[in-house]
């Protein structure tokens, strides 16, 4: 059981209309994969309700309905004094470590590094992505039975 | 129509079938719209582009600043 949660800079690398730099393609690529992944175990993204409600600005009907029918909105912190987006994803990292175990994307990974434990990584988009990558070749050559415990090896004890 | 829902599936887990129909690869990710107002489901695979093409395809981001 695995919960994804992309930063800011992530999700704006979806969205944006004009963003075309190499490092703004590996966000792409990295939510893209995130998004595959919860096709193939039990894997879910989680997006910050703060973050969301910024990102509405940006997306017609049909965007909307695809945000919220795939993903998990979690507006745990919206309205709390002083919260900003990063300060609500370190708390819903937090509280969602009690049931799964938590994967953050960011390029600034420093900003999470207080609340990184056994059950809560931070990751930027390439270290993601080859870390994907090595728990896809570990369950090809059967190293694991699926492709879940593939990656909590890889995220969590590597 | 109106997108009233989307699901993930593996094209390798659809049948025969609906790959033929919706002209789907054999293997991927696929998403699964459900339209209104005849409740019609289409397939579509998600290509290079990602999912930002998809998002794409259902018309142009909207033009705001998105900031911390």
């Amino acid at each position: 059981m695995i919960t994804i949660i992309p930063s800011l800079e992530i999700m704006k690398a979806v969205v944006d209309n004009n963003i075309s730099s190499p490092s703004s393609q590996l966000r792409r690529i990295a939510f893209d994969t995130a998004t595959n992944l919860m096709s193939l175990g039990d894997i879910q993204i989680l997006i910050e309700g703060i973050l969301y409600d910024k990102l509405k600005h940006k997306l017609n009907d049909d965007h909307k309905t695809f945000f919220t029918s795939l993903y998990r909105i979690d507006n745990s912190a919206k309205d709390v004094t002083d919260y900003d987006i990063t300060k609500a994803i370190k708390w819903i990292a937090n509280s969602e470590s009690n049931s799964r175990r938590v994967v953050i994307i960011s390029e600034n990974i420093k900003d999470y590094e207080s609340i990184c434990n056994d059950s809560i990584k931070c990751f930027s988009p390439p270290q993601f992505l080859g870390l994907v990558e090595k728990a896809q070749h570990y369950y090809k050559v059967k190293m694991f039975s699926t492709l879940e415990d593939s990656l909590i090896a890889v995220f969590f004890f590597d | 129509m109106t997108l009233k829902n989307v699901r993930l599936a593996r094209a390798e887990n659809l049948s025969q079938e609906i790959r033929k129909e919706f002209n789907l690869p054999s293997q991927g990710l696929i998403i699964i719209e459900s339209l209104n107002p005849n409740l019609k489901q289409h397939f579509i695979a998600i290509k290079e582009g990602g999912i930002r093409e998809y998002l794409k395809g259902k018309g142009d981001f909207l033009e705001a600043d998105i900031t911390d």
